[in-house]
């Protein structure tokens, strides 16, 4: 068993050990870490400590489940002059992320109404295996969209131009290049701008049901009641086809820089190197594509509000859009001194403090908004960064509620059972395209969502601002 | 010869065994059309011959599925039908059969987004060789 020391109530340390260059610090409930315990994600936070360049600690959320190379849940920040760059840690589905768009609508305003607009929009956004998307667009389109990212949207009429200041790093990563992405990747893309996809991605329509800070919650324009939509989804095949390119050339970077790694899925490249330049401009290239492909969706679903129950777009505020499969380029102060460091976050959410530049002005006082999803018959949330996880976590903190079924046991344990009619009963409409979708996202397949941002809220990494409980949803 | 589906917290995982590597590789080509499709009927209607170079092994069998994923996303055609013609220590050449996607016929079972490097080592047995591959679904 690996050993863990409790540092505090949701802190627990991996004493650095073998090849480990930093230890490893998991930030969940005591409860949490018996589940965690049950799978390997604890060996990849191990993993994760020996790779060149890692700073202060191998960082895993309490949302920590078991991936491939990285945890699910994992935050490694890296010095850029001596340290790596793994797109295994960003992950292949590249800037997965979550926005939160607002109503002025309450409740009572839609509830008799869910069906028909759950209908609607899974008529209005692609979703499913290989779905095509619903604003095909040429190479040139997609040289453009990687170049401006959200903001070729809202040009070609998908969105309002305020949406731009309520996304990270306002919806465009400026090194972005399609120079080394490969042909592949553009022609995947091509076919996919506007949809949501398969597996876990979303697009949730809930309403505001628990308030926790009041006045966090007037700067972000949140109320009692009110109806909310999330929209969860990434790259889609184009990140994926970049991940899959780039693994491969940092398996002949491993060799030739002579950097070891105890699984070739954390295969990586010095960040002064060529290869990783190319690969940033590419992960760059799809970061900007994932967040035209969530502002193209979000527009779409503004269409069917519009028609379905006559509220103006203008009056559909975007709280906030974060990644949370990412690479940036962050400073920290380490050791006394600020250094800039790559920070990998894979499952895990930007989490700035109040006063950071980053964050949009109009929540500066207060801090970003981070958007944690949970599962289709619980709840989601809506929490506020804080200065202390600008330094025990990087400004990160969890992305969603982690797996703690496999999919496989999910079917095995949804067999005879209608989730559809289990969620309708709680008074959640859900559309899906695929067969064993709903049994491999129903909401036992989750940990308990409260309960991973209770672990933030304790160590004061994050705090509740909001609780959203679904009404409707459509999945691939 | 065989695969069998392993569970994985997040994703899935084939453990795949063979007398041969070449044959290790056309059962973890059955082993993701089995992803695909579970065991509805596929039958192919062309043949392709499929050229490909890698680093080694491992990399040259993440190469091979990512192909057959890539194929099917781009082009709707499901590969059923899998015969390994050269197999050396940088190259692949395989003839593989495809059969067209056909919604009313084919329900997709498991969205194959990508191949893993996870934990990835083809290994030598006593009966031959055996390997662990870990999909991103």
């Amino acid at each position: 068993m690996i050993e863990l020391h409790q540092i505090s109530e949701c802190v627990w340390e991996i004493p650095k050990t073998g090849k480990m260059l930093v230890p490893g610090r998991i930030f969940a409930s005591a409860k949490l870490i018996h589940d965690i315990r049950k799978d390997k994600s604890l060996e990849q936070v191990m993993n994760v400590a020996t790779l060149p360049g890692i700073q202060k600690y191998s960082i895993a959320m309490p949302d920590i489940h078991w991936g491939y190379g990285f945890p699910i849940g994992g935050v490694a920040a890296m010095d850029v002059e001596t340290g790596v760059i793994s797109p295994g840690g960003i992950g292949f589905d590249i800037n997965c992320g979550i926005r939160l768009l607002k109503t002025p609508l309450t409740v009572d305003k839609v509830k008799n109404k869910m069906k028909e607009i759950v209908a609607v929009l899974f008529n209005n956004i692609p979703c499913g295996v290989g779905s095509e998307g619903v604003a095909k667009c040429s190479t040139k389109d997609l040289q453009n969209i990687v170049k401006k990212g959200a903001a070729w949207a809202i040009e070609n009429s998908y969105g309002l131009p305020s949406d731009i200041d309520h996304i990270e790093e306002n919806g465009c990563l400026t090194q972005a290049s399609l120079e080394f992405v490969s042909d592949r990747a553009i022609k995947r893309g091509a076919l996919q701008l506007g949809s949501l996809g398969s597996g876990n991605h979303f697009l949730e329509v809930g309403v505001i049901d628990k308030i926790y800070n009041s006045k966090v919650a007037e700067a972000f324009g949140l109320f009692q009641n009110q109806i909310t939509i999330m929209i969860h989804s990434g790259s889609r095949g184009f990140g994926h086809q970049i991940c899959t390119d780039f693994l491969d050339k940092m398996q002949t970077a491993l060799k030739k820089y002579e950097i070891y790694v105890p699984d070739r899925q954390l295969a990586c490249t010095p960040l002064a190197s060529d290869e990783a330049h190319e690969y940033l401009s590419s992960m760059a290239a799809a970061a900007n594509f994932a967040w035209t492909n969530r502002q193209v969706m979000m527009h779409k679903t503004r269409e069917v509000f519009e028609s379905v129950l006559g509220v103006s777009q203008h009056e559909m505020q975007l709280l906030y859009d974060v990644c949370h499969n990412i690479a940036k380029f962050e400073t920290y102060e380490i050791d006394g001194v600020q250094k800039k460091l790559c920070v990998h976050r894979k499952g895990a959410t930007r989490a700035f403090g109040p006063n950071v530049q980053e964050t949009p002005e109009k929540y500066r006082h207060v801090g970003q908004p981070v958007i944690v999803p949970g599962d289709m018959g619980r709840s989601s949330f809506v929490l506020v960064g804080t200065e202390k996880a600008m330094n025990q976590s990087f400004g990160s903190s969890c992305h969603g509620a982690g797996r703690q079924l496999s999919r496989r046991e999910a079917v095995k344990q949804a067999k005879g059972r209608a989730i559809y009619r289990e969620l309708e009963d709680k008074g959640v409409y859900v559309l899906s395209k695929g067969r064993h979708t709903l049994a491999e996202e129903m909401p036992q397949a989750y940990k308990d969502v409260e309960t991973v941002v209770d672990s933030m809220d304790i160590e004061g990494l994050t705090y509740k601002v909001a609780r959203i409980r679904p009404l409707g949803c459509i999945k691939g | 010869m065989s695969f069998c589906v392993i569970s994985h917290t997040a994703d899935v995982a084939l453990d795949i065994s063979a007398t041969t590597k070449p044959k290790l590789f056309e059962e973890a080509a059955k082993g993701y059309q089995y992803l695909l499709l579970e065991n509805q009927e596929c039958h192919p209607l062309e043949d392709y011959i499929i050229q490909l170079e890698g680093n080694d092994h491992e990399s040259l069998l993440v190469k091979w599925l990512s192909e057959l994923a890539y194929i099917f996303e781009t082009k709707q055609q499901i590969a059923c039908d899998f015969k390994v013609l050269a197999l050396k220590n940088n190259h692949l050449r395989a003839k593989v059969g495809f059969a067209p996607y056909d919604p009313k016929m084919h329900s997709i079972q498991k969205d194959v987004k990508a191949v893993t490097y996870s934990d990835l080592k083809i290994e030598k047995t006593s009966k031959g060789f055996k390997t662990r591959i870990v999909f991103d679904i």
